[in-house]
């Protein structure tokens, strides 16, 4: 009996191990073929800057002298300025500095690409953590594994995992912080304490957002002391908060030379974008998009299997919850909104969604580029999607079979999926999704496409030169020239779009700062006619016209 | 007391969230509508009406009628004879 036990045990470390080998070879082999985003010149600026400013502060010459001469090295007519913008997070940034020094890197391909690399090993932590949070709670392999495919086989979040340094990397940091707020949970110990206000503190240096997770610590502990529970202590609460600020003052160089003014300002970052959104066909200013902006990209941009999983496990809990709401009673411990330790995980999964939904939906905070801003919200629904799973097995165990048939026919439709929509995993929509709703958003909003279509453009026109290309959209092409090899940087010369007339070619990703249906600075001259529309699934993800002599 | 806390967050919650759908959003469209109004595009949007306007008037033949002209005149007369005036 042991034995077999035993030999079960080692059977799912195996898998398991297998599975996530699986996962990070193909990663590992897939990282370069995603294109490079119109925000990475500046955050490898970003990470230069603070390299220089922190080794100032440590006194370490070379490192000054190293870092200054890269930062300078790093320009562009369009690059916002770090003095000014020098609010953004050193988490990523500045190790990605470092390790470029101290590799040695030379190209600009290869600083990019390992910083690429490095978003993708922080995802494929947050995964494994991912897997931990759903072990910690389930206790069931096969339902793990499962929540496991969803959480991996997310297509907007699998392709942005090889390239999105910002919103990967605070979702990462945000399970992380889940990870440890579970530990402490089972066990209110000092490393479970120290672990937790240590992530929570470096989530909130990304993302102000991460402030949730203390404040449902100061949440749980009111509740516990007005529920005559001791499960969080007051020397716990101190320390943590101690801790918390602690660490995040120390991983936010802007707020040492002055923290209450530098942790204001750090409230307002990156939730600003003076320019308009397509949303369904309209303009909107960032602030005052529909209510459900939020709800409706979320809802477009998930497969179908995950938005039916996570609606039944949500409404199964919420039932619950509901219940247990209407009975709680001042005089019985037990009668509370949560019963067990695994119930309370639960209610913080459910209160950090309903939390950043109202805020994100309701507060008019200024919102673009999908729900790129709120992909974190992912852990929680891929939870209550694993939440359902796990009641289905308990509660239909001679059905099990059958959905498990079902789960792997979809998760082989989802990789199918994935594989269409290669590289442009984060450009991804559900199927149900028509064209003419998916042509009427922001869809390319990063500029990922720019650098393919240099480098087709490039090979289309072999005996040409020079390929002179303008900017039909709100996008600086002009950064991704330098990523190209040497014989095709030479053939390319990008120009504004206010510069139109002089080109061979127009390429635009279809994004604009200003309501094109009566701004005239972003229509094509009359002398150029569509060469191409590039689409995925419908999604036309640039458009490329060609002068007709 | 625990009740008492968790009524007071439910009713919080509720209202809220009734309030922003209700109230909150008929302040949002009212804002987003004086927006438009006096937003950059519905500037533009008026400049191409009038471009328009003039393009029409000027493949007209006659774009004032008969009786107006001559009301127009002679309003554009008097004005000029009322300028002229020096007491």
């Amino acid at each position: 009996m042991q034995n077999k036990f035993l030999y079960s045990k080692i059977t799912k470390n195996l898998f398991t191990i297998s599975f996530f080998s699986i996962f990070f070879f193909i990663g590992s082999q897939i990282y370069t073929d995603y294109g490079f985003y119109i925000d990475e010149k500046f955050h490898r600026a970003n990470g230069f800057y603070w390299l220089n400013y922190i080794s100032t502060f440590f006194g370490h010459e070379k490192l000054i002298e190293i870092s200054k001469l890269k930062f300078d090295e790093i320009q562009g007519f369009t690059l916002p300025s770090i003095q000014e913008w020098n609010l953004y997070s050193i988490i990523f940034d500045l190790p990605a500095a470092y390790f470029e020094l101290a590799l040695d890197l030379k190209t600009p391909r290869e600083f990019y690409e390992m910083r690429h690399f490095l978003v993708f090993l922080i995802f494929f932590i947050g995964s494994i953590c991912f897997y931990k949070i759903l072990i910690n709670r389930f206790k069931n392999y096969i339902v793990c594994i499962f929540g496991l495919i969803l959480f991996i086989l997310t297509p907007r979040l699998f392709g942005d995992s090889f390239w999105n340094n910002k919103d990967i990397i605070f979702l990462s940091f945000y399970v992380f912080s889940i990870f440890f707020y579970f530990k402490l949970i089972d066990k209110s110990s000092f490393l479970n304490i120290l672990f937790f206000s240590m992530f929570a503190a470096l989530t909130t240096s990304i993302r102000i957002a991460g402030i949730f997770l203390p404040v449902t610590y100061i949440f749980f502990f009111l509740v516990d002391k007005l529920s005559k529970r001791n499960d969080i202590k007051v020397n716990s609460l101190i320390f943590h908060l101690f801790l918390y600020f602690l660490i995040l003052f120390i991983c936010s160089p802007f707020l040492w030379s002055n923290f209450i003014s530098g942790f204001l300002s750090s409230l307002n970052l990156e939730m600003t974008w003076s320019g308009k959104v397509l949303f369904l066909g309209n303009y909107y200013p960032s602030d005052k998009l529909p209510y459900y902006y939020l709800l409706f990209w979320i809802v477009v941009s998930t497969p179908i299997a995950h938005l039916v999983l996570f609606g039944i496990g949500f409404f199964y809990y919420f039932k619950r919850l509901i219940f247990r709401y209407f009975n709680v009673s001042n005089n019985v411990i037990y009668n509370d909104l949560w019963r067990s330790k695994s119930e309370k995980k639960d209610f913080l999964i459910w209160i950090n969604l309903i939390f950043f939904v109202c805020l994100l939906s309701l507060m008019n905070i200024n919102l673009y580029n999908s729900w790129r801003l709120a992909y974190f919200l992912n852990i929680f629904i891929i939870y209550f999607s694993t939440y359902f799973i796990y009641l289905f097995f308990l509660k239909f165990k001679k059905k099990v079979k059958i959905f498990i048939s079902i789960f792997l026919i979809s998760t082989v439709f989802l990789i199918y999926r994935n594989i269409l929509y290669h590289p442009y995993q984060s450009l991804y929509f559900n199927f149900l999704i028509p064209s003419s709703v998916k042509n009427n958003l922001d869809v390319d909003y990063t500029g990922l496409s720019g650098y393919h279509f240099l480098n087709n453009i490039s090979e289309m026109n072999k005996n040409e030169y020079p390929i002179n290309i303008a900017v039909g959209s709100w996008y600086p092409l002009w950064r991704m020239v330098e990523l190209l090899d040497e014989n095709k940087k030479i053939k390319i010369k990008v120009l504004g779009n206010d510069n139109k007339e002089s080109a061979d070619f127009i390429y635009s990703n279809r994004i604009y700062d200003v309501d094109k249906r009566f701004y005239k600075k972003y229509d094509i001259p009359k002398e150029f006619k569509k060469l191409e529309d590039f689409k995925i699934d419908n999604t036309i993800i640039y458009e490329v016209y060609k002068k007709v002599k | 007391m625990k009740i008492f806390f968790y009524k007071t967050i439910f009713v919080a919650f509720v209202f809220f969230i009734t309030f922003k759908l209700t109230v909150g959003s008929l302040v949002n469209e009212l804002e987003n509508k004086f927006h438009n109004i006096i937003s950059k595009e519905n500037i533009e949007r008026l400049k191409d009406d009038l471009r328009k306007q003039i393009k029409t008037a000027n493949e007209k033949d006659r774009f004032i009628n008969k009786e107006d002209s001559e009301l127009i005149n002679a309003f554009i007369n008097k004005i000029k004879k009322d300028l002229n005036k020096k007491n």
